[in-house]
């Protein structure tokens, strides 16, 4: 019983962090001043659907990628993005000495600072938090000044027109008149639908024409009436009926469940979990301490924390499996938050394999930090997109659970692998250790005739590392081959060649080219630990060029993954 | 080099870091230092792409170096594996992978000595038009065709007016069903125009309509007015029919070709063209070697340093060369000098965008064109003195600005005259000279410049290179606006022309509404006096059989095409290959490839819905062979096979193996001397797992 203790503290602190987590994230759902806006209950809309280019979405998914639009990650006047859809459309002169437009790029921001104080229509102070936020009163992009630069980017193909479009698709989507035509709330009429037709949704805009009926023309004039007076109250009435109509009036048996779309907005209101990164980073610390010191109940304590972290991550997946319907690895987001759960997964395997032997820790540690820094990606890095949306139609097949899975798992492992080897250099690089190696590589450790061979042999941390990391380099080298080769297959039948020297497919090979280096060097250095560790630090450099430079900045056959 | 040196691991982990390299270095190019402003820039340079490379990624795998490499290591693999690894049970992992690599590699040898990878487009219908007594005409069905079909009393001219490809059947037995319906709107020869649909399946139900002033709808079906007698045509000896496509040829990928055909003295030239393959063409650098053929632009002088001389074959004995590659261009019609009057025309630009040139050509003696900028800038050409002092007045009313040139001027060349109005109101003129390409601030952001003067023009077409900044990204992937400068004969009688590149060297003009790209063929007349066209496009192929588009369905989520891929799930397109009794069917969707005559054929591209089309009206397959790919699958499966048996079952042999002989080493013991089982420590020597396997 004494012994589960630890263990048990490590969950209960990662479900604490996750409560706590969850609640200051549920506080800031909400507006964060006393007005119109804190009194506002928008509750109602977590049950309501929007139509977005060949999904039923949750308004409030809809909503925040909109105002991703409009905004990146900033708030428009504190308001949640919900409410800022909705207050941007129906109030749209209560934003108008507001900075909503977004700028995303750094350089771009700078020419606009410049341009705008030649211009002189807007102050230093202004200037000085768009330069930080890269959020902007539409007013300062007219002045003459700013307008031929935004001219000049628009023209120029190669390095400005997408910085101009980003910006233009912030200045166009907040026009009420834009908010409105996308709000795509009223399902088709049930002629179409049961005749296995399909039509889009309808919009605002058609609410207010009277294409959708009375009924609900007269409960969104309600709704729009009452919110521009700032009626509190009465919008919340108003909007429950309005909500209520929209699920019952039109075409019931067209409208999605309503459980899905609750979950779908509180997926997205909770983070989409990715903040269990911080339960990863507690895991580390205690793992970390774990095998320096072999403090037993850090141990413990640490693999609570992993177990806690990767149950929640298993959540996380989960609920974006279901929500989405598909398993999540069809984009950047879901391919980094996927990968990492799947090298957890084998780590939690490796773990209890390696209950007894001296590698114990090692793979949890790897697997924590591996998702820690994964998880912290998916949370702060922009470019990995959280929203749901349909795949291609070139991903709907079964390969892309096979190989796209079984490439990831390799990649995470490969990002494992690398931690350890990273602790091994450190240990040889500051602790002044000798040139230490497991005499028995990777699997040949766990099958058991090494440790037989081994008996009476004493194991240091050295080699215990370097063990482990061959343990791991020989899973994720095995993985990352049959992932290229079942995407060789795949791309035989989707595109008609099995390899075409996609700059994806290259590096891909690169990366298991190092490894084969890796393993032939091992046969032959003398410092066959040091060389493993470099080699396998090398590897994953390439696995991370592939995976990012590879995706963002050289395009390919191979951008959507 | 000897056998040891070849069976040396360090060779083979040598080789394998020289195709990293190479490898990297190809598919992602290489960073370099670069001098900029406040210091160093790294500069991202594609070497393939490098005018001494000229290669495409295909290209830069397929180089002697890299295929030397490949051999080197299979080599090295081979004799390393029959040298120094034994062949037993302990060993069967690294000759399994060993063996995978080699046998994938004879695949891959296989493969792509034989790959052909290419693309072709199939058209739903085609429309049949023909008057009894008549030759007929036949055209692709797509909106703003037209053919003229001659009869005794004149011209028919018969248009593609409009397609819907879901016009759905609203009576009669097929009522709910939805079909290809073609509108075509007819001008018979002095009489009213009228339209007729055509249903693609349904001919019962073809009828004409005509416009009827008052009525609503205007558009009345014929059979519904009494004038008609209940007739469904308005003229029943004009036949109109929906017929297949097929489509015979294929475009083949990162190819270039000439191709050609006789100019008929009396008629359009029209049908097959001649092909004249060209190898080694430049697709990444600029080459010209006539100043005279370009306009002046940025990248001109780049484009001149480097020279080309690429055989093309010849026409009927007339050789063909290329010795000229732009890769992003366009051919423009400019004044130039070199004509026999005196119209001296100045070309200014006037802008508030560095990126966007917008140059005007302003002509001295031509009131209405003397002037630009709303009348406030001018050219005037003086003969002598007393004309330039008429100018300098400057009248009130006429151009703010104005550029002067001519003898009058003298060495100055071209001067500049502007009317300044002081504080006080009075009016004065600032005279200075101005070089060719100055700039001169017009307030506003607005900057103008004189690019060019021209005495005597004459009007040329020449190319123009565009600048990297306004350059589309896709339409230079493709390579969709580079052209050659192809020459025609030899010495003297040569005719030197820029060809623009077609993505499909279409049989005539009526497939430039497809909307994938140009349809131009350029005239010449060669040395004996015939004339043929000429057009620069890919290399094609035969397909084994002819492919008719029986049906094209897009499948999308719920909602419909809304315009985004997002909202498409899928496209199919329902093929026919051959015909007759050999006829195959198939229909091909992504992921799902059909083979055919050795060729497999998959979904490559669509018809999407664009202005003045509603879309589908053909579809784009990616064709292609693929000899050599069960090979490579057997090297790869080898290869997983033997890396999970190195990995994972020799382990458990050598597991197995020390345990018997322990178990063993103890019976012996214990029956020689009868005394207890040996420690661990006195445990015999066994195999001792080594390093991985390979």
């Amino acid at each position: 019983m004494k012994r589960v203790v630890p263990y048990a503290i490590g969950v209960l602190v990662a479900f604490g962090l996750a409560v706590l987590i969850s609640s200051m994230l549920a506080r800031s759902s909400k507006p964060i001043d006393d007005g119109f806006a804190a009194q506002l209950d928008l509750s109602p809309l977590d049950r309501a659907a929007v139509y977005a280019d060949g999904r039923l979405k949750s308004y409030d998914s809809f909503a925040r990628d909109a105002l991703s639009t409009i905004a990146g990650r900033n708030r428009i006047a504190a308001l949640p993005p919900d409410v800022a859809y909705l207050d941007l459309m129906l109030r749209p002169q209560a934003h108008a000495a507001e900075p909503t437009v977004f700028v995303k790029k750094k350089v771009v921001r700078s020419q606009i600072v410049q341009a705008a104080e030649r211009d002189g229509l807007a102050s230093r102070e202004e200037l000085d938090v768009f330069l930080e936020t890269g959020m902007i009163r539409d007013e300062v992009l007219i002045g003459p000044e700013t307008a031929t630069l935004l001219r000049r980017l628009s023209s120029d193909l190669l390095r400005g027109s997408k910085a101009f479009n980003q910006i233009m698709a912030s200045v166009q989507l907040q026009q009420p008149g834009a908010l409105g035509s996308r709000l795509r709330l009223v399902p088709p009429p049930p002629r179409v639908t049961e005749a296995g037709g399909k039509m889009p949704w309808g919009s605002v805009a058609d609410i207010e024409a009277g294409l959708a009926g009375e009924p609900l023309r007269r409960a969104w004039a309600e709704l729009s009436a009452t919110w521009r007076v700032e009626d509190a109250e009465g919008a919340n009435a108003a909007l429950a009926g309005f909500v209520e109509l929209l699920r019952t009036e039109v075409n019931p048996g067209a409208y999605p469940s309503p459980t899905r779309l609750a979950f779908e907005s509180w997926y997205f209101k909770l983070a989409h979990l990715t903040w269990v990164w911080l339960v990863y980073l507690f895991a580390v610390a205690l793992l970390l301490m774990a095998v320096a010191y072999k403090w037993e109940g850090a141990r413990g304590v640490g693999l609570g924390l992993f177990w806690g972290g990767f149950a929640l991550h298993t959540l996380a997946l989960a609920w974006r499996w279901w929500v989405s319907g598909r398993w999540p690895n069809s984009n950047m987001f879901e391919a980094v938050t996927t990968s990492v759960w799947l090298a957890a997964a084998v780590a939690i395997v490796l773990e209890f394999v390696s209950r007894r032997g001296p590698m114990r820790n090692l793979f949890a540690l790897g697997a924590s930090a591996a998702c820690m820094c994964a998880m912290m990606a998916a949370h702060y890095i922009p470019e990995l997109d959280p929203g749901i949306k349909n795949m291609m139609p070139i991903l709907h097949d079964l390969w892309l659970y096979i190989h796209t899975n079984v490439i990831i798992a390799s990649y995470a492992l490969i990002a494992m692998a690398a931690a350890l080897s990273g602790l091994y250099i450190v240990r040889r690089a500051f602790m002044g250790s000798r040139a230490d190696y497991a005499r028995a590589g990777g699997a040949m450790l766990f099958t058991g005739g090494a440790s037989v061979a081994a008996q009476g042999r004493s194991t240091n941390l050295g080699q215990v590392l370097d063990g482990a990391t061959m343990v791991l380099i020989e899973l994720s080298f095995l993985l990352l081959w049959a992932g290229i080769v079942m995407g060789a297959i795949w791309a035989d039948h989707s595109w008609g060649r099995p390899w075409g020297w996609d700059p994806k497919e290259v590096f891909a090979l690169n990366t298991f080219i190092v490894y084969i280096v890796l393993i032939h060097v091992r046969l032959k250095a003398r410092d066959k630990g040091l060389w493993t560790a470099v080699l396998s630090i090398v590897g994953a450099g390439v696995m991370l060029f592939n995976w990012i430079v590879i995706n963002f900045v050289i395009s390919g056959l191979h951008s959507y993954a | 080099m000897s056998l040891g040196a070849l069976s040396s691991v360090w060779l083979g982990i040598t080789t394998l870091t020289v195709l990293f390299i190479y490898m990297a270095v190809g598919s992602a190019g290489v960073l370099v230092p670069r001098r900029a402003e406040g210091g160093l820039a790294m500069e991202h340079l594609m070497v393939r792409q490098l005018p001494a490379f000229e290669l495409t990624e295909y290209e830069w795998f397929h180089t002697n170096t890299f295929i030397g490499l490949c051999a080197l290591l299979c080599v090295n693999l081979t004799v390393t594996t029959l040298r120094r690894i034994p062949f037993n049970l302990l060993k069967l992992g690294p000759w399994m992978i060993h063996s995978g690599v080699i046998v994938l590699a004879l695949g891959s040898v296989v493969y792509f000595s034989q790959k052909v990878e290419g693309d072709t487009y199939i058209l739903k219908r085609s429309v049949s038009v023909g008057l009894e007594g008549s030759a007929g005409s036949t055209f692709p069905a797509l909106p703003g065709n037209t053919a003229i079909i001659e009869s005794a009393s004149g011209p028919y001219r018969v248009t593609v007016s409009s397609i819907d490809p879901e016009w759905p059947i609203l009576s009669g037995d097929d009522q709910g069903k939805t079909a290809y319906a073609v509108t075509l709107r007819i001008e018979p020869p002095g009489g009213e125009a009228f339209f007729r649909q055509m249903l693609d399946g349904f001919p019962q139900y073809t009828e004409d309509l005509v416009f009827v002033p008052g009525m609503n709808p205007p558009m009345q079906r014929v059979k519904k007015l009494e004038e008609y007698g209940g007739a469904a045509l308005v003229d029943e000896s004009l036949s109109a029919e929906l017929a297949l496509m097929p489509q015979r040829t294929f475009a083949i990928k990162d190819t270039a070709a000439l191709h050609w055909r006789a100019v008929p003295t009396d008629a359009p030239a029209h049908g097959a063209w001649n092909q004249l393959p060209i190898d080694r063409l430049p697709r990444y650098n600029d080459y010209a070697s006539d100043a005279a053929s370009l306009w002046p632009a940025s990248g001109v002088n780049d484009a001149l340093g480097r020279t080309l001389s690429v055989d093309a074959g010849s026409i009927d004995g007339v050789p063909i060369r290329i010795e000229g590659y732009l890769e992003y261009a366009a051919l423009e019609s400019r004044m130039a000098d070199g004509g026999e009057v005196l119209d001296p025309t100045l070309t200014v630009d006037i802008t508030d965008d560095p990126a966007r040139s917008r140059e005007r050509p302003l002509r001295a003696f031509h009131e209405d064109e003397s002037t630009t900028a709303a009348g406030l800038v001018g050219f005037s050409w003086v003969e002598d003195e007393f004309a330039l002092e008429q100018v300098r007045a400057m009248p009130e009313g006429g151009p703010r600005v104005r550029f002067v040139a001519g003898p009058g001027v003298g060495d100055a060349g071209l001067v500049l005259m502007s009317r300044i109005e002081s504080e006080d109101g009075a009016m004065s003129v600032v005279e200075r000279s101005l070089a060719m390409g100055e700039p001169v601030a017009l307030g506003g952001n607005f900057v103008m410049t004189a690019t060019s003067l021209v005495e005597r023009p004459v009007v040329q077409e020449r190319a123009l290179i565009i600048p990297p900044r306004r350059r589309d990204r896709d339409v230079e992937r493709q390579r969709l606006l580079s052209m050659v400068r192809a020459v025609v004969g030899t010495g003297a009688d040569a005719t030197r022309v820029w060809l623009a590149y077609h993505q499909y060297p279409f049989p005539s003009g009526d497939e430039a509404a497809l909307g994938l790209g140009l349809y131009q063929p350029t005239r010449l007349t060669l040395p004996d006096g015939r004339d043929v066209e000429v057009m620069f496009s890919r290399q094609t192929r035969e397909l084994p059989d002819p492919v008719v588009l029986n049906d094209f369905e897009l499948t999308t989520h719920v909602g419909g095409f809304t315009g985004s891929v997002a909202s498409i799930r899928d496209w199919t397109s329902h093929v026919v290959f051959g015909a007759g009794d050999e006829a195959a069917s198939a229909s091909i969707a992504t992921n799902r490839p059909a083979e055919h005559g050795g060729l497999w054929f998959f979904q490559a591209y669509w018809d999407a819905p664009r202005e003045g089309s509603a879309g589908l009206n053909y579809t784009g397959l990616g064709v292609t062979n693929r000899e050599g790919v069960y090979t490579m699958l057997a090297g790869s499966c080898l290869t997983v096979l033997g890396l999970i048996y190195a990995f994972y079952v020799k382990p458990m042999i050598i597991r197995r193996r020390t345990a018997a002989a322990l178990a063993a080493h103890e019976a012996k013991r214990s029956e020689s001397t009868g005394e207890a089982p040996p420690t661990q420590a006195a445990a015999p020597e066994v195999e001792q797992p080594e390093e991985v396997p390979a």
